[in-house]
């Protein structure tokens, strides 16, 4: 072999070494790369963005659902008359012409220009052909209600990261459930970006939120809206809160909150009308209460219906307070009933004495009162019962009236309810089925908290508040025909240590048909002006609504000559 | 000779078959894109105003809407009650 032969020989191989290394580059080590910026030249990665779910009466229809709207945007650096385009702009969108100049003066490729623009703004905007000016579809909530139970639906904002999240009541609590998991789509395109069929389209599929179907009934809400507006005005009170319950099963029917703020407009409002205090906000309950302190008593046997007080004479001095009754009328030897009747504070004080600390403190407990119920809403706070050193002996007297103690109404219609279920208490809950997107339906059980008193109890129970509103202070208000168990509340309010005559919340629960109940209801006015009484204020809204809500269900009146 | 004529010749037309299918596979590939993506503009814009016409449809359904149209037509709020006890057999005599 010459040595022409061998140089050829050895280029040759060289040169196959040389193209081996290569290929091996750029298919084995670059080969990730590579494929990477082949794929980018033919296909796109899709963000899918999930639909938020939507929030359903009981009777199917969305208080809260999605629209299509628009957010509209602009390249500064296309817009050739930036001043003539800001005036047509901000005639289009109906916002201030500095604020879009401003915008488009920036030195960027992408300004937002308007959030939520409806389909007609952007036909308007379409209109005027401004170069440089372009729509991103995007949903936002629609509420076909308006403002329907706002502070029981809470309201979508944004998160830290730009990402929409529920705030306040069911968006906040169930937020991950009706927020559903984003997709990506890898879609093929042709050179000119149109898509083309091939099996190389992969997906991780979207999961849209899931919907909630509530146990509050639209025209239930729709008929305690308009009557609890109507009393807040009419008794000139600060604020107004109405829920309605079923007592058999905890569904919550109908939940109201004067003022509210508007949902699709949240940002217009306070913050602390987002809050909804039927939830979070702590009150003296007043004489609503005595019904509670009643039945423990008559569940340890210690007193009955015909059980005389003794100490009813005139106010009770105690721990150097003095208590009264309300109206200052005191009723010697009057008996249990009467006691509830007459809403006499002397005669709780009795009833709480007997009862003791030890007794009534487990009685409370047991009645779910210092402890949250579990209600499916965000933001439910609970004032802790205090500890039982911490009670003097007024303190257990003045509890026998409400007085001294905290509870937030949802608490106090929860242990209510129990009255009016045979002793049984049950979970509140405000969702009845979720509904996720792929058509599985969860239904949510009722669920039994504990049993706080007897049946028997309960029984007795309902019959001495029956004769409550029959005989009681509210009795002009009362509806004829029908056994409704209920009581009346009027709780001063406590301001920097002492109690302010003039100010109180009135109150009326109850609930109806009192041997069969469909529903239990709770009406609170804060610092009515007309008349500082529940029997003036709370009791004739509360039998306006039932009135409304016994013709809703079709139930006819059962007592004949009930004049 | 003559064979080997033969086979150049049916080669060449195999050839120009599979050319032309190609070419007609290519063309139906791009049509379909082209199809698929007015399918998908289309698709988007009717979910759009199926949206849209939901809206409407939500908002005329809504108690507050049929509220303010009763009042509009002189509807009034009922002022008296009418109950029925029992079940009524309206067609048992019939």
């Amino acid at each position: 072999m010459n040595w022409r032969y061998r140089a050829t020989l050895i280029t040759l191989i060289a040169f196959f070494c040389l193209v081996t290394v290569r290929l091996f580059y750029w298919q084995v080590v670059k080969a990730d790369e590579l494929s990477r910026l082949g794929q980018e030249q033919y296909s796109a990665l899709i963000n899918i963005d999930p639909k938020r779910g939507e929030i359903l009466t009981s009777d199917g229809f969305p208080i809260v659902a999605n629209k299509v709207s628009y957010l509209v945007f602009a390249n500064p650096k296309e817009i050739k008359n930036k001043d003539e385009a800001s005036k047509l702009l901000a005639d289009s969108l109906q916002i201030d012409v500095a604020s879009v100049s401003a915008q488009l003066s920036l030195n960027r490729f992408w300004v937002p220009l308007y959030y939520n623009a409806d389909f007609k703004t952007k036909a308007q905007v379409e209109k005027q052909k401004i170069d440089g000016v372009g729509f991103t579809e995007q949903y936002s909530r629609l509420y076909p209600e308006a403002s329907m139970a706002a502070q029981v639906v809470g309201f979508v904002g944004k998160d830290e990261e730009g990402n929409n999240k529920g705030y306040f009541g069911l968006e906040g609590y169930y937020d991950r459930l009706l927020r559903g998991k984003a997709g990506e789509d890898i879609e093929i395109h042709d050179a000119f970006g149109r898509p083309i069929l091939a099996e190389a389209n992969t997906n991780t599929s979207v999961e849209n939120g899931s919907n909630l179907k509530l146990s509050i009934d639209r025209a239930i809400q729709f008929d305690v809206d308009q009557k609890l507006q109507e009393g807040l005005i009419h008794y000139g009170a600060r604020r107004a809160m109405a829920i309605i319950m079923d007592p058999k099963s905890g569904a919550i029917i109908a939940m109201s909150v004067f003022p509210r703020f508007d949902t699709q407009t949240f940002w217009k409002y306070p913050p602390q009308t987002y809050v909804n205090p039927i939830i979070s906000d702590f009150y003296e309950p007043g004489s609503t209460f005595k019904s509670l302190v009643m039945a423990s008593a008559i569940d340890a046997n210690l007193v009955k219906p015909t059980t005389k007080c003794n100490i009813c004479s005139g106010p009770i001095s105690l721990g150097g307070f003095q208590i009264k009754t309300w109206d200052n009328n005191y009723f010697p030897n009057t008996d249990m009933t009467d006691v509830i009747i007459h809403s006499d504070n002397t005669g709780m004080v009795f009833v709480s004495q007997k009862l003791g600390l030890n007794r009534l403190y487990s009685y409370l407990n047991a009645f779910g009162i210092g402890s949250p119920t579990g209600i499916d809403l965000q933001g439910e706070a609970v004032p802790t019962l205090r500890d039982k050193k911490d009670w003097y002996p007024i303190d257990v007297a003045t509890a026998g009236f409400g007085q001294g103690i905290d509870v937030t109404p949802i608490e106090l219609i929860d242990a209510f309810c129990a009255i009016a279920n045979n002793g049984v208490r049950m979970e509140p809950h405000v969702v009845s089925q979720i509904q996720s997107d792929n058509g599985e339906n969860v239904t949510i059980s009722p669920k039994v908290l504990n049993q706080p008193i007897s049946a028997s109890t309960a029984h007795i129970m309902t019959e001495i508040l029956v004769d409550a509103v029959n005989k009681g202070e509210a009795k002009f208000a009362r509806l004829h025909g029908y056994r409704i168990a209920g009581k009346t509340g009027t709780a001063q309010i406590p301001i920097a240590g002492h109690y302010d005559p003039s100010k109180t919340v009135a109150s009326f629960i109850g609930f109806a048909p009192a041997d069969n109940p469909k529903f239990a209801m709770l009406i609170i006015y804060d610092e009515p002006s007309s008349s500082i009484y529940g029997s003036e204020t709370a009791a004739p809204t509360f039998f306006s609504i039932a009135k409304d809500l016994l013709n809703y269900y079709g139930i006819p009146p059962t007592v004949e000559n009930d004049n | 000779m003559k064979k080997q004529l033969n086979l150049i010749l049916f080669l060449f037309i195999l050839i120009t078959l599979l050319s032309l299918t190609k070419i007609a596979i290519s063309n139906s590939i791009t049509t379909n894109g082209i199809t698929l993506n007015s399918m998908q503009q289309e698709i988007v814009s009717l979910n759009t105003q199926n949206y849209i016409i939901r809206q409407k449809y939500l908002q005329q359904a809504s108690l507050l809407t049929i509220e303010q149209k009763a009042k509009a037509e002189g509807f009034t709020p009922n002022q008296t009650d009418y109950f029925v006890s029992e079940t009524q057999h309206l067609a048992s005599n019939q």
